[in-house]
């Protein structure tokens, strides 16, 4: 059977499925008919220095093939996700990648810096691109000075995998992706929600309290698929690609495009256990064709 | 926490059982030792394509190995569901969500519904029953095409409609009133409500006033229904926690908890 182990050096995956941040919580409490050691890894919810409510309701609503959310970020707060989480998750038999965020440089340091004390952290995943946050001013993901701040900051903090997660609310990702790489980011992940809204016409209002929100699902997995394709020609380091996964055939797409594994999101919401399923279908097809293993396929459609 | 499952339960049976609604029927076995009064399922209307959320329907009923829902055809997935027959399986993920308080000592029960919001109740009608209480039971919709539970032997039932055709003439709320005012001063009483938000805060109301502890159940759009998207969120009185998840923490609350029923 085809080898599905995937090279995300520094990382090695036994196999390229994740779920996405906030799809999954912390990775503790998923109900019985999950196995999260069936993942290729696990990435957190996004974690900031203090706990957040998040945004007021409404903060989701569903779209055509997609949702839009706008949840802000709610999360426990990193050093209760130390205490009660990480002695729990780092245990799972999986890679665990702890998301980060914050709304200033000196939040996303805190947070680094007090999960660098502790064990069973294989990696972060930097979310420089959550639009449903106002505070602090300082859009990381969407100003590449910022962005490169930022990740040098970290990269002095940590020797661990740093992994960039871009937002496709940008004019140019390419430039992102270079300034991100430039500055010390190992592995690239994409995308982030696109930012979109929707009215109630019969209250003639938006739906969502914050107006706009993040369009994830379905519906934009053809933007993220041209993404990580541009992404995947401009820089050399591995790439994740995120948005709107729902079967065998799309993690495939993506690993043509260039991608070396691929994060599940919003499909995980009808079920849980959707990444584990898609691996037989997967290795099958990769027999199929005669690949004897993922890296054969991985960029493809570029040659 | 109870266990939870993912499952393709068969269908029984799934017939009108009134205006566009209707009492559907699954086999679900792993369900019974799990479920206590309260909890709900989420149902994959549509395992091919849209909707994309899963649609939560509280159990209205349960037995050895069948769980019974009861649910009105109001839009995309219900009307998916419509069309279910004996012989199809429906995909679910549950028990989910917490449980109605049913250790109430001598207290008479009070179960409260406007409209579709029977349906959770009924399964804690049936708790109170088997343990020899009788319940009483208040039951308002629009009009008598929109009642489906119009008998019950073990109860005390009060039907109500908005426009006379079965029942007390008025809203629910005004029968309740009425009963409340009627009984002997000491009777002590537990309400559990379900039904429009606005009916619920009415009977908040009218709790607080008597002092009457009172439970609602909750309902909000979900993505997930099981505590990862975060997105089903109210506002509750709580300091400390300004948001609660509906799928989670609920969907039971004690109703002096949420701000809606200020
Ligand atoms: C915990 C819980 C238990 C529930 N139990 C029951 C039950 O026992 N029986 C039952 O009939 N319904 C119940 N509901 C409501 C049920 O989930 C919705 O009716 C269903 O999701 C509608 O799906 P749809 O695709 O048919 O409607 P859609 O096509 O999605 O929507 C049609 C219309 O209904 C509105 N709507 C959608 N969801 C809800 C909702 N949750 N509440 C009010 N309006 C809504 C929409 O805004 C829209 O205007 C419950 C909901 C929750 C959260
Ligand atoms: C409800 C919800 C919450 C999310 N929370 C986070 C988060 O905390 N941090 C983050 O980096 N991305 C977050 N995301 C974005 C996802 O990780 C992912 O990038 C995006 O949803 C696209 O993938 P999908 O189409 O498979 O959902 C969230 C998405 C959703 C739908
Ligand atoms: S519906 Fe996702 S957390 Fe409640």
């Amino acid at each position: 059977m085809a080898d599905l182990t995937t090279n995300l050096a520094p990382l090695t995956l036994k196999n390229p499925i994740m779920p996405a941040s906030g799809t999954f919580g912390y990775g503790d409490d998923l109900p019985d008919f999950v196995d999260i050691s069936e993942f290729g890894g696990m990435v957190t919810k996004s974690l900031t220095g203090t706990p957040r409510e998040g945004n007021a309701p409404p903060r989701i609503v569903e779209t055509s093939s997609g949702m839009l959310n706008s949840i802000g970020l709610a999360n426990i707060g990193v050093e209760k996700f130390i205490e009660e989480k990480l002695p729990v998750v780092r245990n799972k038999g999986t890679i665990l990648i702890v998301n980060i965020a914050g709304s200033k440089m000196s939040e996303y340091c805190r947070v680094m810096e007090l999960l660098e004390a502790e064990s069973g952290v294989d990696g972060y995943e930097i979310n420089v691109s959550c639009p449903n946050v106002k505070e602090g001013g300082m859009e990381f993901g969407v100003s590449e000075k910022h962005m490169k701040m930022l990740i040098r900051e970290l990269r002095d903090i940590t020797d661990k995998p740093i992994i960039t997660k871009l937002s496709p609310n940008v004019t140019s990702i390419q430039a992102m992706a270079e300034a991100a790489v430039e500055a010390g980011t190992d592995i690239l992940s994409l995308i982030n929600t696109l930012v979109g809204a929707r009215i109630d016409i019969e209250k003639q209002r938006p739906v969502l309290s914050t107006i706009f929100g993040g369009l994830s699902g379905p519906a934009i997995k053809p933007v993220a698929v041209a993404q990580v394709f541009k992404v995947y020609e401009a820089v050399d380091v591995p790439i994740i690609g995120i948005g709107g996964i729902a079967n065998a055939g799309d993690v495939l797409e993506y690993l043509m495009a260039g991608a070396s594994a691929v994060e599940i999101g919003t499909m995980n919401y009808r079920d849980p256990g959707l990444g584990p399923k898609l691996l037989p279908e997967i290795a099958s097809w990769l027999d199929e064709q005669g690949f004897e293993s993922i890296s054969e396929i991985i960029g493809i459609a570029h040659e | 926490m109870s266990k939870i499952f993912l499952t393709d339960a068969p269908v029984v049976s799934n017939e009108e059982v009134a205006n566009r609604i209707y009492r559907l029927k699954l086999r679900a076995p792993e369900f019974a030792s799990e479920n206590r009064p309260g909890q709900f399922i989420n149902i994959l209307t549509n395992p091919d394509g849209a909707p994309l959320w899963r649609r939560p329907f509280s159990i209205a009923r349960i037995s050895i190995d069948i769980i019974e829902i009861i649910y009105k055809a109001i839009g995309i997935g219900t009307n998916q569901m419509a069309g279910l027959q004996s012989g199809d399986a429906a995909n679910i993920i549950g028990p989910l969500g917490n449980s109605f308080t049913v250790d109430i000592g001598e207290r008479t029960p009070l179960l409260i519904g406007g409209g579709l919001g029977f349906a959770p109740l009924v399964v804690l009608r049936d708790y109170f029953v088997s343990r020899t209480k009788r319940p009483v039971l208040f039951i308002g919709a629009l009009n008598a095409d929109e009642h489906y539970y119009t008998d019950d032997p073990d109860a005390d039932l009060n039907l109500s409609t908005d426009d006379g055709s079965l029942g007390f003439h008025g809203l629910v709320t005004e029968q309740l009133e009425q009963y409340l005012d009627e009984q002997e001063a000491g009777t002590e009483f537990m309400a559990y409500s379900c039904g429009p938000e606005p009916m619920m805060k009415a009977i908040a109301h009218i709790c607080r006033d008597r002092e009457i502890p009172l439970e609602l159940s909750i309902e909000r759009e979900m993505a997930c229904g099981i505590g990862l998207c975060q997105g089903c969120s109210i506002e509750q009185h709580l300091p400390q926690k300004k948001f609660a998840l509906v799928c989670k923490d609920g969907p039971i609350f004690n109703a002096m908890h949420l701000t809606f029923t200020d």
